[in-house]
């Protein structure tokens, strides 16, 4: 049994399905990403396994226990970021973090080794005095994250906590999510910046029109859409992305391309090109035996990799509720 | 917690963490104990700029007028003196509490929704109840201070000799409590809703309200004199200020009871609070006509009636208008409820909701026949005790009506509980209105205006014997609707619904 599970999940708002029949896992210290276009039901996903809203059907289970049948004593081990969450006026960040380290019940010692923890962790400790309205968002999200942590929980929930952020304050709290799984946590983590979800997940779930349209480990779904897509390149006809690399500069390595009369698109940095050919395999070992044959040294001829935008954009089509 | 490992950090003590003398180490405890939210609430607005204006004006007029009151006693004569500087330290006092205290603690609970900071909150475990209790002692505490900063001056008005301990002590009751009455009030209408509109438009009255209020009664202050001679001396020799106390925690209870039930989920159980809640008014009118009635038991007993009634009413609107039909979560806490704490009748839903209407009414009833039959008759008019019965029967008429005719014919366009209240409340203020026609155009003598709602209450009211058969008539049909409720209740008690759309979020 997984430490978090959701079961065949549905929230439906009136007429519209938000979420349909959503079902994954992950375990403790797994990072586990969740992309979908906006209105696909990430959030509302995210709020029903926090607590804060009721399935029209299904389930979720931390630990076992259901956060809607026991959403009081399931709280207390998750930790949620929402992607726009309040502040208090006239309120610094320590006072900010003590407010809810008391609500989550912390007393004396233990709740002051919670907020040097947190602060050191989320290296909040120069600006413990500043007024949490003056914060950059950069800092803001770093607070955000200390009171998710406040409470030192089991599960992170964390809605576009990079939104808005500078890229070294992405790296930065890229950083600190990792560290968060190494220590055993388990975090859930949406966004739109897809580079950053794949450095640092373990597994995602891509999510469109409320229904999971993918997932598992990246590099699981990689293959996948690979497959797929060189299945139907060989039945349609379709072209594909080849990425070449030479042993060495070749000067004729233009001039043999050029002579080939299925690529198309080529371009070359150094001893690297890409270029365009049939998706059809054998089309492609044929031009690869013609290139070796006219004297280039290559060592690298392979289509080109997928990332996890690739993927996206692959596996969704753009519609939204 | 988690930690970066390179910088493992040693323990810690929070720099919020006093340590010090005795004070420190009570005031520590003190807040290790506190609500959450009442410290949080208390440092923020201890250091917003609303605050530290307002105490250092507080404290400058306080002085200044101190000065020269103080300065001027010789001319006056010090009884004078004393007066005018108590009136005036009251007025200032009575401005902190009542205008300015309100309208903070109405910012800061509207802020707390719209701020996006209540799911925060909900996640800890915090319940709406600890929060709005909360926000509401913070501002006790907010009043109490302004009270310190005044009372060395009231000390001083007090020794230049005039003024009566007992017009003092009257002052240090009534300017808190009544305070304490706004900000609860100020509250309970933060939490009504989270549209910015709407907010803006509650602020904007709450501070009329506060300010009409506290402009209104300045006249009693300027002329603590006189008003204290003709018009407090009452209260302070009579049972007035424990029928003000009462009267002020059963407000503030009634508001902070609804500010919490509408801070919950509104998939959650919002209903069983409010309906306790209703008993409690009517029970604690009984209880006191018991408790400390002596002669006037029977008339006491019809005062708590009447205000039970009045909480009945209210009742009414929203537990029989609720759905039949509970979701997921309310059927959780209806099971998690004990059987003392009658979940037939104070657990969610129409059908329980019809039960709870009833059962108040009910014991409305029995009281009200009680007092009537006690020693034969009553000392005073009969007129509060018909209109008592009237406004159970008035009622029980129009929401039973109401909610069929919704229910039946609007089902498709009025199909939640909030627009089933707003078809209600349409339909009585209509009558009210044809009722004031009716009687204007047929006169007051006749049947027909004596069956309208509000003026036709005051007419039977008024003259019972005159419209015995329209009295008798209304409680026939009165208690032909109660049955209809109480066969509704029993027939869909047991339904629960598994799904819950459109339960909403917070």
């Amino acid at each position: 049994m997984s430490l978090v599970e959701i079961q065949h999940l549905s929230r439906r708002f009136g007429s519209v399905q938000a979420v349909d029949d959503v079902s994954f896992s992950f375990e403790a210290g797994q990072v586990f990403g969740f992309i979908g276009p906006n209105g696909a039901g990430k959030t509302t996903t995210m709020r029903i396994l926090a607590g804060l809203d009721e399935p029209t059907s299904g389930d979720c289970r931390i630990g076992g226990l259901s956060t809607v049948d026991d959403a009081d004593t399931v709280a207390r081990r998750i930790g949620y970021m929402p992607d726009d969450f309040g502040t208090y006026p006239n309120t610094t960040v320590l006072e900010y973090l003590d407010f809810f380290a008391r609500a989550y019940g912390l007393k004396g010692a233990r709740r002051d080794n919670a907020l040097a923890d947190v602060i050191d962790f989320c290296q909040l400790g120069g600006l413990s005095e500043k007024l949490v309205t003056t914060l950059s968002k950069g800092m803001r999200q770093r607070l955000g994250l200390g009171r998710t942590l406040v409470h030192d929980p089991e599960v992170l929930i964390l809605d576009e906590p990079s939104a808005g952020l500078d890229p070294r304050a992405r790296v930065e709290f890229r950083e600190l999510i990792r560290l968060l799984a190494r220590q055993g946590k388990a975090v859930l983590i949406s966004s739109h910046i897809l580079a950053d979800l794949q450095e640092i997940c373990d597994s995602v779930a891509i999510i469109e029109l409320g229904r999971v349209v993918a997932t598992g480990s990246v590099k699981d779904i990689k293959r996948q859409v690979q497959a797929t897509v060189a299945e139907k390149a060989r039945e349609a006809g379709a072209r594909v992305v080849v990425e070449l690399r030479l042993a060495q500069p070749v000067e004729r390595l233009r001039l043999v391309l050029a002579e080939q009369a299925e690529v198309s698109d080529v371009e070359i940095h150094d001893q690297a090109a890409s270029l365009q050919c049939p998706g059809d395999p054998d089309a492609q070992a044929a031009l690869l035996a013609r290139l070796i044959a006219a004297g280039l040294p290559v060592c690298h001829f392979a289509t080109r990799d997928h990332n996890l935008e690739d993927l996206f954009m692959h596996l969704t089509e753009g519609k939204v509720q | 917690m988690a930690t970066a490992p390179e910088t493992a950090p040693a323990p810690v003590a929070s720099p919020l963490t006093p340590k010090g003398g005795l004070l420190t180490r009570v005031a520590a405890w003190t807040s290790e104990r506190s609500n959450p939210i009442v410290v949080r609430y208390a440092r923020q607005q201890l250091r917003s700029r609303g605050f530290i204006i307002l105490f250092s004006t507080v404290l400058g007029f306080a002085t200044l007028f101190s000065v020269t009151v103080g300065a001027n006693a010789d001319n006056q004569g010090e009884g004078t003196a004393a007066m005018t500087l108590f009136g005036l330290l009251t007025a200032i006092w009575a401005f902190a509490v009542w205008v300015f205290e309100p309208i903070a603690a109405f910012r800061a609970t509207a802020t707390e929704r719209e701020e996006k900071t209540w799911d925060l909150v909900r996640l800890t475990g915090l319940s709406p109840g600890r929060l709005v209790r909360g926000m509401f002692l913070a501002s006790v505490i907010q009043g109490l201070l302004y009270g310190a900063a005044i009372a060395p001056f009231l000390v001083m008005a007090y020794l230049l000799r005039g003024i009566a301990l007992s017009q003092i002590l009257f002052v240090l009751f009534l300017i808190p409590v009544a305070g304490w009455c706004a900000s609860a009030g100020a509250i309970f209408l933060g939490t009504v809703s989270a549209a910015k509109g709407v907010r803006n438009a509650l602020g904007v009255l709450v501070a009329i309200v506060a300010g009409f209020i506290w402009f209104s009664t300045l006249t009693i202050w300027l002329n603590f004199d006189f008003a204290g001679r003709f018009f407090l001396a009452g209260l302070i020799e009579g049972p007035g200020f424990v029928f003000l106390a009462d009267f002020a925690v059963i407000w503030i209870g009634a508001m902070l009871v609804l500010g919490a039930t509408i801070l919950r989920h509104p998939a959650s159980n919002r209903s069983t609070a409010p309906r306790l809640y209703a008993w409690v008014v009517f029970l604690n009118g009984v209880i006191w006509s018991l408790a400390i009635g002596g002669d006037f038991v029977t008339e006491g007993l019809v005062v708590a009636s009447f205000f039970g009634a009045i909480a009945a009413f209210l009742l009414g609107i929203f537990a029989i208008t609720e759905d039949f039909t509970i979701t997921p979560r309310q059927g959780r806490e209806l099971a998690k409820m004990r059987w003392w704490q009658l979940p037939i009748i104070f657990g969610p839903g129409a059908a329980r909701g019809r039960l709870a209407y009833l059962s108040l009414i009910a014991a409305i009833a029995a009281t009200l026949t009680f007092a009537y039959f006690n020693e034969g008759t009553l000392r005073m008019s009969s007129e509060p005790l018909v209109f008592t019965v009237l406004i159970c029967a008035h009622g029980t008429i129009l929401l039973t009506l109401s909610d069929s005719v919704v229910r039946l014919w609007f089902a498709r366009r009025m199909g939640t509980p909030a627009m089933r209240r707003v078809f209600f409340i349409s339909v009585f203020a209509s009558l009210g209105f044809i009722g004031s026609v009716i009687t204007s155009l047929a006169g007051e003598r006749s049947v027909l205006s004596a069956i309208t709602t509000i003026p036709g209450m005051w007419l039977v009211a008024d003259r019972p014997a005159r419209f015995e058969g329209v009295l008798a008539a209304l409680l026939a049909v009165a208690a032909v609707c109660a049955l209809a409720l109480l066969i509704q209740a029993l027939r869909r008690t047991s339904v629960l619904q598994r799904t819950n759309d459109d339960g909403g979020s917070l």
